[in-house]
């Protein structure tokens, strides 16, 4: 906890000292305003996957969209809960040019910086960022999704000095061949890692989750993974947390940020699945495809959007 | 299983027009205060008894009252102060010196709706007398035993700004109460239409839209409303994160709490589930009616510690914090 405070607390004089200027005017002394303070929404993340080794450092790299930025917002500790993962550091940049996604506003990539600690499960399943308008209020706050890795054992040296020996000879033998035969050699291509967009994410797992149920049909399982992927969804693109605001407040996040209709729609989606899932009625194979592909095409939808 | 389901689902949905016939009726006397009366009406189909706590001029007792007269069912307020004694509530037995026997005289309990005003005032032994009819729905008066009418509902208020000589209710008589509901001011609006429908001096008239029998039906229907396990494994998670919150990584919480929820917390949270079920228009319980209605079934069975209150940490942020934590299925 402490180690994170001094890095918030480097972290938020980092933030002051960038040069984002707006083209506000400055406030009026004799009036006092209420000036809205824009609200920042998560666009994608950079989740770390694969499998880790003990002492290595692992990032997570996280891209927020600001409408714009006032002066006086400053970014409070993050909440973060892990297991056998220990943060580092926070590294920030910015991009407020024309070439971001929504071609407007203001992109912070925040990347934290996890090292591993022992072999096993590690997990970050807790991860708030939230930022005040200066007098202490909490103006915005963005859950961030958990992630889940494994830890490798740290790998012994001397394998490593073998296989660095190994190496060599190999080298040595490959240059000889090499003026021997007097051949060009390819170097291969590391494919940039793809990052996914939250649609495209919902998209994948969804069709990875119908597979399962296809091969070995539950439909309560699957209903209640899809709603997961849902309202893991729903909570990122509208910091909603369904843990605490009712369907109302979610139906006028959604009308805020994308439309009336919209709103109305994922209201509807998200009351079906909870028919299908608590009503008590018997759920048919039918009706599980046709929530299935509804929710598909709604994400679908976003996507185009 | 699916018929019978099906059967309350459809029992609820016809009974949809007359539990919005009764809020129309109710909002011809009361501006706003939606909440409120959407939780009285949860305390009676739900039986169960509901403490408020709000500053003067809430529309409190006009809220019950009116409620009251809307479901033709007898009203009784009682005014709770530090002489009344247990036979002014319950009854007594008189004396008749003409043929020296003793008659019952049954007291005001004997009643559909009390509204027992400023139950902090009373002593104890008031406060017993009242709690023992909430729980038993039954008072003995000397040697026999005369059951309350049904419904019976019991809406206390607490003053909140005036503790002095004053007899706070002790945790467990608290704990009787199904919700403890806190009462706000209207909005600018409803407060001006306030002053529109009350400046005039006119009397307005409230037609009886249920009777008694029909919220006894009511009752039963609501009874009857499907909760799946998942929604009562939820309910349990957050009764349970009251009492050991380190069990839920919320270990900054175990300072903080000195008494978790009662089972019979689960017991009122699940009833009050139904019935928020029931006033939405569905023949099954969802965790969204269990967040909706926790905190008013909740804050008051979680007793902070010094601690908590030195640090300002009150019941309702840390339900807040419980809520937040506990995923919903």
């Amino acid at each position: 906890m402490h180690l994170i405070r001094r890095l918030v607390l480097v972290f938020s004089f980092l933030f002051v000292l960038l040069p984002i200027k707006l083209n506000a005017e400055p406030p009026n002394d004799t009036d006092v305003q209420a000036v809205p303070v824009p609200t920042p929404r998560l666009d994608r993340v950079e989740q770390p996957t694969g499998t880790y080794r003990v002492g290595e450092m692992l990032s997570y790299r996280i891209h927020i969209l600001w409408p714009e930025l006032p002066e006086n917002v400053r970014m409070d500790s993050p909440e973060i809960q892990t297991e056998n993962l220990q943060l580092e550091g926070v590294r920030q940049e910015t991009n407020s040019t024309a070439e971001n996604v929504l071609g407007k506003g203001i992109e912070q990539i925040l990347t934290f910086q996890f090292l591993a600690q022992k072999t096993g499960k590690a997990e970050i399943s807790r991860f708030s960022l939230r930022w005040n308008q200066g007098d202490g209020a909490v103006s915005s706050q963005i859950e961030v999704p958990a992630v889940r890795i494994t830890i490798a054992p740290a790998s012994k040296p001397w394998p490593v000095i073998l296989g660095l020996g190994t190496g060599l000879l190999g080298l040595l033998f490959g240059s000889i061949t090499l003026i021997l035969n007097r051949k060009n050699r390819k170097r291969a291509q590391v494919p940039n890692p793809t990052v996914l967009s939250l649609e495209d994410q919902f998209i994948e797992d969804a069709n990875r989750l119908y597979h399962t149920h296809e091969l070995k049909p539950n439909p309560k399982d699957f209903l209640e993974g899809l709603t997961r992927l849902l309202l893991t969804y729903v909570k990122q693109k509208l910091d909603w947390n369904p843990s605490q605001g009712g369907y109302n407040t979610l139906e006028k996040k959604a009308g805020e940020r994308w439309s009336q209709k919209e709103a109305a729609r994922l209201r509807e989606l998200l009351q079906a699945l909870e028919y299908e899932r608590f009503s008590g009625t018997q759920t048919s194979a039918d009706n599980v495809k046709a929530t299935y592909e509804k929710t598909l095409s709604f994400i679908n939808q976003r996507r185009v959007i | 299983m699916d018929t019978t389901v099906k059967q309350v689902g459809e029992q609820v949905k016809s009974a949809q027009g007359t539990t919005e016939n009764l809020f129309r009726e109710i909002g011809k006397v009361i501006v706003g205060q939606h909440y409120l009366i959407e939780r009285l009406l949860i305390g009676l189909l739900a039986d169960g008894h509901i403490l408020l706590e709000g500053v003067p001029g809430l529309a409190k007792t006009m809220s019950v009252k009116t409620l009251a007269q809307s479901i033709a069912a007898k009203f009784q307020r009682l005014q709770f102060t530090p002489d009344l004694l247990p036979a002014d509530l319950i009854g007594t037995l008189v004396y008749n010196p003409k043929d020296g026997a003793f008659t019952t005289k049954k007291g005001p309990i004997f009643a559909n709706i009390i509204l027992a005003d400023e139950i902090n005032r009373a002593p104890s032994k008031v406060q017993s007398a009242l709690l023992e009819a909430m729980q038993e729905h039954q008072v003995t008066i000397g040697e026999s035993t005369f059951l309350l009418p049904e419904p019976f509902l019991v809406l206390a208020t607490q003053n909140p700004i005036e503790q002095e000589g004053t007899y706070p209710l002790p945790e467990a008589q608290i704990d009787r109460f199904m919700m403890k509901l806190n009462i706000s001011y209207p909005n600018k609006k409803e407060e001006k239409e306030i002053l529109e429908r009350m400046s005039t001096g006119q009397k307005i008239e409230v037609t009886p839209v249920l009777d008694t029998q029909t919220i006894s039906k009511l009752r039963k229907i609501v009874n009857q409303i499907y909760i799946d396990e998942k929604v009562k494994d939820y309910i349990l998670d957050i009764v349970f994160a009251t009492r050991y919150p380190e069990q839920f990584k919320l270990e900054n919480l175990k300072p903080l709490i000195a008494y978790g929820a009662s089972p019979r917390a689960s017991i009122m949270l699940t009833l009050a589930a139904k019935a928020h079920a029931f006033l939405k228009g569905r023949g099954y319980a969802t965790p969204e009616d269990v967040k909706q209605i926790g905190l008013d079934v909740l804050r008051h069975r979680v007793i902070v510690t010094y601690e908590a209150e030195a640090e300002e940490m009150t019941s309702e942020r840390i339900l807040g914090q419980i809520f937040d934590q506990i995923e919903v299925p």
